[in-house]
């Protein structure tokens, strides 16, 4: 299904962003992946997503232990 | 580490999961044909546990990588509304299944997604009745397809 069917099924709002980065959070677990996530939303919605909450979903940083 | 779910798929989707053997998929298609409209989606192989770090030397692809595939794989959870619903499905369940059932569910509940509950379902085609009071002892459900 598409990501806002996706989110969607989490429970998570489709338009608010925060919401949106915890759903793509239990999506993927890599920042590519989550990039595309990202990506994907944007191009459903026609929205940008908020530059700081995509650093923190893709920054590589440290591993989840 | 939080359950990574990956893509959701349509309960009326019939395509083959990733690691779904074809006899569990026979299985799981007549349970979807009986009782798939009962949840609003569906992940399959849905990695669980911490998986195996390899380090930070390592680029960080390759540790995402590493680590996903080390990861333990339920066959499927479903959602809707009320809650979750962890499915590992077996032909012949012997007990087997439920050390892979009761392992996958505390693994989700060591760090759900959310506060919703998490119901455990065996799907299979028999089992040996002197196990069915021990599966109900862990609060397992068990369903003959």
């Amino acid at each position: 299904m598409g990501i806002l069917e996706d989110l969607a099924a989490l429970g998570k709002d489709v338009a608010d962003p925060a919401a949106v980065a915890d759903g793509i959070r239990l999506v993927a677990a890599d920042p590519a992946g989550r990039m595309k996530l990202i990506q994907e939303w944007e191009a459903a919605t026609g929205r940008p997503f908020p530059p700081a909450l995509t650093h923190d979903l893709t920054a590589p940083g440290p591993v989840p232990p | 580490m939080k359950p990574e779910l990956g893509r959701s798929q349509s309960p009326a989707w019939r395509g083959v999961p990733p690691h779904m053997a074809r006899r569990d998929l026979a299985l799981w298609y007549r349970f979807l044909d009986r009782h798939g409209s009962e949840y609003q989606a569906i992940f399959y192989d849905v990695a669980l546990g911490d998986g195996t770090d390899p380090g930070p030397d390592q680029l960080p692809e390759y540790r995402f990588g590493f680590i996903r595939l080390t990861r333990l794989r339920a066959d499927a959870i479903a959602v809707r509304p009320a809650g979750w619903t962890l499915f590992e499905v077996r032909p012949a369940a012997g007990a087997g299944a439920l050390g892979a059932i009761v392992t996958y569910r505390a693994l989700w509940e060591a760090d759900p997604p959310d506060k919703r509950p998490l119901e455990a379902i065996l799907i299979t085609d028999t089992i040996k009745p002197e196990l069915r009071p021990i599966y109900a002892g862990q609060d397992v459900r068990i369903l003959l397809v």
